[in-house]
């Protein structure tokens, strides 16, 4: 028994073979199209962009571009797109200018020609401040591959915060016309980051006496260490002249040494003066306290002539008295190579004061001595490096009488001062 | 036969409309598909446009061998790089022989569709900008705060030494967004580093997204650091691939 299809299912069945026709047909269009949908310009890949610097509206930037390209073959001009989007209508970012420099570097192409800027453009390139249209001769292919590109005198947006996006087009001519392979990168401008510090002014100066008489040997560790008010050169005979230290016919075997530390870093400079003590004339030198002395020189008072500004070696039996430098020490010092020797120390002798020639350790250049109070300099920074750390100048005495110079127990005295500029 | 014309006609527009796919093999590729109670990835009229989502079922990401998804309320078909700082100055203060002095800097990276990103230091460490002189802070080699001796130093980490300040980096809202991380040699607590050119952060997995990074600073001076004052325009550049 046959049974008969009502016409309506009929209808049914017919609107579902048509309804699942359409649907492969639907299908079949879709999948070709997106097999196909590559078939114009391909994606690079791996694509980055670094630039030199994220501070907003930078000039002088080096924007590097890394990227893979797709497709083998020939690259002759190409089309960088700044945007502030990625894909869609573009928009130039505010203050952002590309078009402009040379190419600064270079890594993976198949072939050496350069690149360069284009500034009339045609076909997909037309310069503008935010199009960069790049082009060269050079038909060979390319082989696809990673490659980076570098360019130069680029400026950054003015917005802070914000990313920007490069669009680039490859392309096969040199005109802009047969693209190759596209894709875009990304980077961002963002806002300043200020860190902001301040280191205090440090000097610590100190002034005293010490058995050292080298330049290498600590004399202590810092000021703290330094003691002492007074160094005696012993009795004076006019035969011989003392040069501290001395150790014999009541000496105590001492030098004088003034220690500096101190971060200012437009140098320091170092003074003396002789205090001016009671009595008459030549206040300043080696004296009797409170005696009356004669005006010039004169060997007969209770007052020992000074040697004066200019350095000179003493000779018996005429009296003098005076001070030399002689040497930087740098046994204290940790923070840096100091050596006196190798002139490596940052605070140097003045003239008048170098002990010795040549960075030598002694007193065969003679002495000076200055009595009038005035400050005098013996010591300054004039190196590249000004900053000291706990280099100590050993300060050396001398001094001999004449045949004629009354006995007694002579005095000077001296302050000794620290300029730093900071 | 009118129906047919109408859904051959619909999916020349899908397919036509779409840049970047989030579903992709060898031979297909699906773009911005919905699984979820409602929403609109195209509702637009002649003066509005919008992207709309409801009750997503679940998002972030997963991959297998061959596939990756990513999912949530919105999942824009176009790359995306953000970064911001969020801090604009930090004032050590008058640095001092017997103890560092520190502070922190915040900054946030967000991005989409990308395959890494780095973040580079460009700037030197502070120098003076005060007077005729010039003078650096020394950057220090990975390794502790000293006191006494200059050094200049950052890392991206929370840290208990010589202060506890900083932060570790946090992915927003969690590590399934995103997957930024201190880069090597700056990302040990109470270790610093600072190397200009040096990438600092990155990201650390697959996870998109935004991450925030604290940028934690110490200095240290010498007795011999020179007097005066420092300053440091910090330069923080992002580099995402794609």
């Amino acid at each position: 028994m046959q049974k008969t299809m009502p016409s309506k299912h009929k209808s049914y069945i017919k609107r579902a073979q048509l309804f699942g026709t359409v649907l492969i047909l639907a299908i079949m269009s879709l999948t070709s199209l997106l097999v196909t949908g590559n078939a114009g310009a391909a994606q690079i890949t791996t694509r980055s962009l670094t630039i030199s610097s994220g501070v907003p509206s930078a000039s002088s930037q080096t924007y590097t571009y890394g990227f893979t390209t797709a497709t083998t073959a020939a690259i002759q001009s190409i089309e960088f797109e700044a945007c502030t989007t990625a894909i869609g209508t573009c928009t130039g970012p505010t203050g952002q200018t590309i078009n402009a420099g040379t190419e600064a570097s270079r890594s993976g192409w198949t072939n050496a020609t350069t690149f360069v800027r284009n500034a009339t453009g045609a076909n997909g390139c037309t310069p503008a401040a935010n199009v960069l249209c790049l082009d060269r001769t050079q038909v060979a292919g390319e082989t696809a591959g990673a490659r980076t590109l570098g360019w130069n005198t680029q400026t950054n947006p003015s917005t802070a915060n914000v990313a920007f996006f490069i669009r680039i087009t490859t392309y096969s001519d040199a005109a802009w016309l047969t693209s190759v392979d596209t894709g875009t990168v990304a980077s961002a401008v963002v806002q300043t980051l200020t860190i902001n510090a301040a280191v205090a002014e440090i000097l610590n100066f100190c002034v005293g006496s010490s058995i050292v008489n080298d330049a290498t040997t600590s004399i202590a560790t810092d000021c703290t260490g330094v003691s002492g008010t007074s160094v005696n050169i012993g009795t004076l005979d006019p035969v011989s002249v003392n040069v501290s230290p001395i150790n014999t016919n009541g000496g105590d075997n001492k030098n004088g040494v003034a220690m500096v530390r101190t971060n200012a870093s437009n140098g320091t400079v170092i003074y003396y003066d002789a205090i001016q003590q009671s009595g008459t004339n030549h206040l300043g030198t080696l004296r009797i306290s409170g005696a009356s002395c004669n005006a010039g020189s004169v060997s007969t008072d209770q007052c020992i002539d000074a040697q004066g500004a200019t350095q000179a070696a003493f000779t018996p039996p005429t009296e003098k008295f005076g001070m030399t430098i002689g040497g930087t020490n740098c046994g204290s010092t940790t923070s840096y190579s100091c050596v006196y020797a190798s002139g490596t120390n940052n605070l140097e002798p003045s003239t008048n004061y170098v002990g010795a020639a040549a960075n030598a350790y002694g007193t065969s250049n003679g002495f000076a001595w200055v009595e009038s109070g005035t400050a005098t300099q013996i010591a300054d920074t004039p190196g590249a490096t000004k900053v000291i750390d706990d280099e100590a100048l050993v300060l050396r005495f001398a001094s001999i009488s004449a045949i004629t110079t009354p006995f007694g127990s002579y005095t000077a005295q001296a302050d000794f001062i620290a300029v730093p500029t900071y | 036969m009118n129906l047919s014309l109408l859904i051959i006609g619909g999916l020349f527009a899908l397919s036509n409309s779409v840049v970047f796919a989030q579903y992709t093999s060898t031979n297909y590729q699906t773009n911005e598909i919905q699984f979820g109670i409602g929403g609109d990835l195209d509702a637009s009229s002649t003066n509005y446009k919008a992207q709309t989502s409801a009750g997503s079922l679940a998002i972030g990401d997963t991959s297998s061998t061959n596939y990756t998804a990513y999912s949530g309320f919105l999942t824009p078909n176009e790359p995306f790089l953000e970064m911001g700082i969020d801090t604009s100055v930090v004032n050590l203060g008058t640095l001092d022989t017997s103890s560092a002095k520190t502070g922190t800097a915040a900054f946030h990276v967000r991005t989409y569709l990308d395959s890494g990103y780095t973040v580079q230091t460009i700037s030197q460490p502070p120098s003076m900008t005060s007077g005729a002189a010039s003078h650096t802070l020394a950057a220090m080699s990975l390794g502790s705060s000293v006191a006494n001796t200059e050094q200049f130093g950052i890392n991206l980490k929370a840290n208990t030494s010589p202060a506890t300040f900083g932060s570790d980096p946090v992915p927003f809202p969690d590590g399934s967004f995103a997957a930024g991380v201190a880069a090597s040699g700056y990302n040990t607590a109470d270790q610093y580093n600072y190397n200009a050119s040096d990438i600092i952060a990155a990201s650390g997995g697959s996870g998109w997204g935004l991450t925030n990074f604290t940028i934690s600073y110490i200095a240290n001076i010498s007795s011999i650091t020179p007097a005066g004052s420092y300053s440091m325009v910090h330069d923080l550049v992002v580099v995402a691939t794609y």
